[in-house]
């Protein structure tokens, strides 16, 4: 019976490792350049562009335009859908996010301190990323303390303490916009986000950060599954419920602030993914975890792809799409599937 | 053409640039020599993401070496061939030829590898995109970024364009026949007394959003002898309360034409009160006419008709 959950379990990881790799190669063919596939395939695979059959620039667009792009958009789904399955498992409520703790308004309000009145902690053009990186770790730290109560942190009180956090960054950001002048359209697409500046130096910089809070999660995956049966009963259980949270947080708050400081705020993914991969492969988070990581990379992968070709050469903002793509097919599996998830 | 002659046509663009922003409200932002594509002798090839930029190169002559436009630019001829009617420069083919040019979609998130696959020798861009700006930049694609905010930033820039690619005299011919324009309303109005000059209310797309100190659109209307109502405001885009207005009591109320129909206005509640409305001086003026671009002096030049009647039937 173990043996056999097991077995399933490495299946499902397999086919969706599979289909990732696939998803990867089949999107970096897409787009508004034609390039034929197989092209494609030999560049990725290093064929230079010495090579006489076709132009120098579709190496510039596979290698420096599509690969990172596709690399990152990948990356952020990954994060935010993992961010979003711990976060519901800690705060063991289905409208948990990533951004719950008002993160994705601190993240903002730093990338519109950055836009707009032009304050940055280095002279780098990377200011816009790094503002948000860091008012998104501010946020999380604020919101922890101002909710810390005789050294515990109450759920309730961490959630409405960033409700409230994150309402007071909006309104700053509102601020920011009104005198925004020619900038504001900056602004009002950085909030929406999306990847079309995606190149390999913010790779660089999301991708350790991302992988590392990624796995550390993972390791985590029994606790997770222990602190959904109730704080009281997994302290029972020998949990350290306290230094647990602070830990789930602090990784969550990392991944989180490096997918926003990358790609703005993409909605949806992070409360979506792991409630579909939930009602797919139930609710144990030795199985949860990595299947929501890579069926959100897959699935934000797939999103941008449209993003960046539907209606060419304008770019649909992220967000909207994976809203109207997510929504609907999250609402027919929760339909159907209601009764058995059990939240 | 060797590769060392193609470095010194890059310094030269450089020095145009930098040349160029001395001007002031110009800046110049990163000029990179491409490691991959052909050697360039000269800017043949241009992609803009600057609506302003492309009225402009069109306006020198150049429009045929544009290669890509984005959004805006093609927005601009929707409006329709009239509205270019009567520019300086040669701006006839502009609403027509504009259509042939590819879109690279919208200038604060263009289509990157459109860009790239046009091969251009050059990127004009407004500064305030920095990301995106970096992007094409990082991409060995030279983006000059331009940030004009009064008329005289205009001239500038029409300079180094037409420096830029080649046309130096036909920016010339522009710019004096747009100062010539501009002088002649500025002769009319000067001798006006306060009392002469109607009080402005001017509204953008969203309703009692207006222009304060700053903003073009705020200069062509002191230029054209009328006062700004939000002249002295503390924001560049204030946005004005309703009894503000109403106690303001502007003489004149013009709409950016992609804004509130003047109908609309003209229903407001309250806003019957209001000498503008009762006048019938209600106004829509072309978004394309109160721009950094060779086409500021329709915009003006409409003003002075509304705001002046008396003087320039």
């Amino acid at each position: 019976m173990y043996a056999r959950r097991r077995l399933r379990r490495s299946l499902i990881l397999l086919g969706l490792s599979v289909a990732l790799f696939l998803t990867i190669i089949s999107s970096i063919c897409i787009g508004p350049v034609k390039i034929a596939p197989l092209t494609v395939i030999k560049i990725l695979f290093g064929a230079t562009h010495s090579s006489e059959s076709w132009p120098s620039i579709y190496n510039v667009i596979v290698v420096d335009v599509r690969l990172p792009r596709v690399l990152i958009s990948g990356l952020v789904g990954a994060a935010l859908s993992v961010a979003g399955t711990a976060m519901q498992a800690l705060f063991r409520n289905p409208m948990a996010s990533p951004y719950i703790l008002g993160i994705s308004s601190g993240a903002a309000f730093g990338a519109s301190l950055a836009i707009v009145a032009g304050i940055t902690l280095t002279a780098s053009i990377y200011s816009i990323p790094l503002m948000a990186f860091i008012f998104a770790l501010v946020t999380i730290f604020l919101v922890y303390e101002i909710a810390k109560v005789n050294g515990r942190t109450p759920l309730e009180t961490l959630l409405l303490t960033g409700i409230a956090v994150g309402s007071l960054f909006s309104a700053l950001v509102s601020f920011m916009q009104y005198v925004a002048g020619e900038k504001l359209s900056t602004i009002v697409f950085w909030l929406m986000g999306g990847f079309w500046t995606s190149d390999w130096d913010k790779f660089a910089v999301a991708a350790p950060l991302i992988l590392f809070g990624i796995i550390a999660i993972s390791l985590f995956s029994r606790h997770l599954n222990l602190i959904l049966m109730g704080e009281e009963t997994a302290t029972n259980l020998g949990l350290e419920v306290e230094t647990f949270k602070k830990i789930i947080l602090v990784l969550v708050s990392l991944v989180t602030a490096a997918a926003v400081s990358v790609c703005g705020i993409i909605g949806f993914v992070g409360l979506i993914i792991p409630h579909i991969m939930r009602i797919v492969v139930g609710p144990d988070h030795r199985i949860l975890l990595p299947s929501s990581c890579i069926v959100g990379a897959i699935f934000l992968i797939w999103v941008d792809t449209l993003a960046r070709t539907i209606i060419e050469p304008t770019e649909l903002p992220v967000g909207v799409i994976t809203a109207l793509l997510g929504v609907p097919f999250f609402l027919y599996l929760l339909r159907k599937r209601k009764r058995i998830t059990g939240w | 053409m060797n590769k060392s002659s193609a470095k010194i046509v890059y310094a030269v663009v450089i020095v145009a640039v930098i040349l160029g922003s001395f001007g002031g409200g110009y800046l110049f932002a990163k000029v990179l020599t491409p490691e991959t594509g052909q050697e360039r002798t000269s800017i043949d090839r241009i992609v803009s993401l600057s609506a302003a930029c492309t009225e402009i190169i069109y306006a020198v002559g150049a429009g045929d070496k544009l290669v890509g436009v984005d959004q805006s630019s093609v927005d601009y001829a929707l409006a329709g061939n009239e509205t270019f009617k009567g520019a300086p420069g040669q701006l006839e083919d502009y609403p027509v030829d504009i259509f042939n040019k590819t879109n690279v979609g919208k200038a604060s998130n263009p289509n990157m590898e459109l860009i790239v696959s046009l091969h251009p020798d050059i990127v004009f861009a407004w500064w305030y995109n920095t990301d995106v700006n970096k992007r094409i930049g990082d991409l060995g694609i030279p983006v000059v970024t331009v940030n004009p905010q009064n008329v005289s930033d205009v001239f500038n820039l029409i300079k180094t364009v037409g420096a830029l690619v080649g046309k130096s005299a036909e920016a010339e011919a522009v710019i004096s026949e747009m100062e010539m324009r501009i002088d002649a309303i500025a002769e009319k109005v000067s001798n006006l007394m306060e009392e002469e000059r109607p009080l402005v209310y001017y509204e953008l797309g969203t309703a009692l959003k207006t222009v304060g100190p700053g903003t073009f659109t705020n200069e062509l209307i002191s230029m054209a002898g009328g006062i700004n109502i939000a002249a002295n405001e503390s924001v560049r885009y204030p946005l004005l309360s309703n009894e503000y207005i109403m106690e303001k009591n502007p003489d004149v109320i013009v709409v950016v034409s992609y804004g509130a129909s003047v109908d609309e206005i003209k229903n407001r509640e309250g806003w019957q009160n209001i000498d503008a409305v009762k006048n019938d001086r209600v106004y829509a003026i072309e978004s394309g006419w109160v721009t950094a671009s060779p086409r500021l002096v329709l915009g003006l030049e409409q003003f002075a008709q509304w705001f002046h009647p008396e003087l320039f039937g």
